[in-house]
């Protein structure tokens, strides 16, 4: 039986059942449903399938053909094992699949999947079994989603708490081991004063490593983010804010901000303050001779940018691309023996990736460098 | 430590680190030499170390692939070796490289000091 979605003969129409909701939804053929053609037609991110008992495809929509590269004419009468790893088919998982959608009403995964091309992508199934009214099975309907995207945030979110791990447990550790060595000396030569200064400075630790801990759990960066919320604001009085405050810690320079935006920007507000707080850091830090800063606001009509500018040593040409990536550090900074982890401003373009906003660096070694992000207008409700 | 002193190679880029592991292991008794290439660490020939202690990050080189490197071939394979890191799953990472036992970051003196006695033997 090929039941092709375009063919208006023999169009498919679900029907939940009358009698009990539990039961899994009736199937009839029925000719002429244009609406229900239509929905199924119109549905181009996710993938309709639909196969039957045997598991052999017997109709396929446009979201399908989109996500997966096989033409309806192409793969109706195939089995849809097809579209399984290697490996998943060896396991016999197709099947299995099935099976569960018998037993429960619905299989549900998650899974690699093979396109025509034999490209994979992580996406989102779920079966479910289509009987008729005296309950009999005709096949299943199978719906599948392209995860592809959240599987690779996932992995970014992974790598980034695997690299700040490292970044703050590794100082921490040499500062509690050096407090152990020197509570070792001064309980030699019977340093009373000392050693009860020391054992604060290692509860203090203690209570660092404890929090470092807490920090990096998964589930607690998550949860923890509940208290910073995603606010609509403007971006002059943060900036003017942390000039103001950057400027009282470095008295070897000034920051002049000038410029003005009129539009929001939707964000953490926290999360800005730290990337303005790198951009104006690195700034002080990488313009020993200099004295000024200038940092623009402006704006156009999809976004705000925010620039800072300093007079200092400039990156080279041929490292200013890589100056996002992690633990990257140019060159010209670390013969100058600058201290750096290379993290800040990975950090800082992830944060302004996240509000899907860009982030640039334009510089001429020797005069100097203008760091800039933008985001986009806050959209109106 | 009256017998005769035993070596401890650290292989390891943070110098604090370096700096106060060697502090802590001459206290101890030991001899400690160190680096912060993973290139050096895999030439060694003669002169082998007693311990090896290995951070499996650093920049650029990846620990696991020169603990593997140094299990698996002959002058090395022998020398017990301690992979240090930061990392939440470091006892799997140090099994599967092969490594003889693993210390956590941020770890204790004394912790550090009990595996390298228990392996050092």
């Amino acid at each position: 039986m090929v039941i092709p979605f375009t063919n208006k003969k023999t169009l498919l129409s679900l029907r939940k059942s009358k009698t009990t909701t539990k039961k899994a939804p009736e199937v009839s053929v029925v000719g002429g449903d244009e609406g229900y053609r239509l929905f199924v037609e119109g549905v181009k991110e996710y993938a309709m399938i639909m196969l039957d008992m045997k598991g052999y495809v017997i109709g396929w929509n446009i979201g399908a053909e989109n996500l997966l590269g096989y033409k309806e004419k192409a793969i109706v009468g195939k089995h849809f094992s097809r579209l399984f790893t290697q490996e998943d088919r060896k396991a016999d998982k197709p099947k299995l699949e099935l099976e569960q959608a018998l037993e429960t009403g619905r299989g549900e995964d998650e899974n690699w999947l093979v396109r025509r091309d034999k490209s994979q992508f992580w996406a989102s199934g779920m079966s479910t079994p289509l009987r008729d009214k005296a309950g009999n099975l005709l096949g299943f309907a199978k719906i599948i989603r392209d995860l592809s995207e959240r599987k690779e945030l996932e992995q970014q979110k992974d790598d980034f708490i695997s690299m700040a791990s490292h970044e703050l447990k590794t100082p921490l550790t040499s500062i509690k081991l050096y407090a152990q060595l020197l509570h070792k000396h001064l309980e030699q030569i019977k340093e009373e004063k000392g050693l009860s200064h020391l054992t604060k400075i290692q509860e203090q630790i203690t209570k660092q490593e404890n929090l470092i801990r807490d920090l990096l759990n998964v589930s607690k960066i998550q949860s923890g983010m509940a208290d910073y919320q995603v606010q609509e604001f403007n971006l002059d009085s943060l900036v003017k804010d942390t000039a103001k405050e950057l400027e009282a810690t470095a008295p070897t320079h000034i920051i002049v901000v000038v410029g003005k935006t009129s539009h929001k920007v939707r964000a953490i507000k926290e999360h800005i303050g730290q990337v303005l707080t790198n951009f104006l850091t690195n700034a002080i830090k990488y313009s020993p001779e200099a004295k000024k800063i200038n940092v623009r606001l402006s704006e156009d009509k999809k976004s705000v940018t925010v620039s800072v500018e300093d007079f200092g040593m400039g990156i080279p040409k041929e490292q200013k691309k890589r100056v996002f990536d992690r633990f990257y550090r140019s060159e010209n900074v670390k013969t100058k023996s600058l201290s750096g982890y290379g993290l800040g401003l990975y950090i800082a373009s992830q944060i302004i990736k996240q509000y899907k906003g860009q982030i640039k660096v334009e510089s001429i070694e020797g005069k100097g460098s203008i760091f800039s992000f933008s985001l986009p207008h806050a959209k109106q409700k | 430590m009256s017998k005769a002193r035993k070596k401890i190679m650290i292989a390891d880029d943070d110098s604090a680190i370096v700096d106060v592991l060697t502090l802590i292991l001459e206290d101890a008794g030991y001899i400690v030499e160190s680096t912060d290439d993973g290139r050096t660490i895999k030439d060694i020939k003669e002169d082998c170390p007693d311990l090896i202690l290995l951070d499996i990050w650093m920049v650029g080189f990846d620990g696991r692939v020169i603990c593997k490197y140094l299990k698996g071939n002959e002058p090395t394979k022998d020398i017990p070796l301690i992979m240090i890191s930061a990392n939440k799953d470091i006892k799997e990472i140090a099994m599967k490289a092969g490594a003889d036992d693993f210390i956590a970051k941020p770890f204790d003196r004394q912790d550090l000091l009990a595996k390298v006695a228990q392996l050092i033997k």
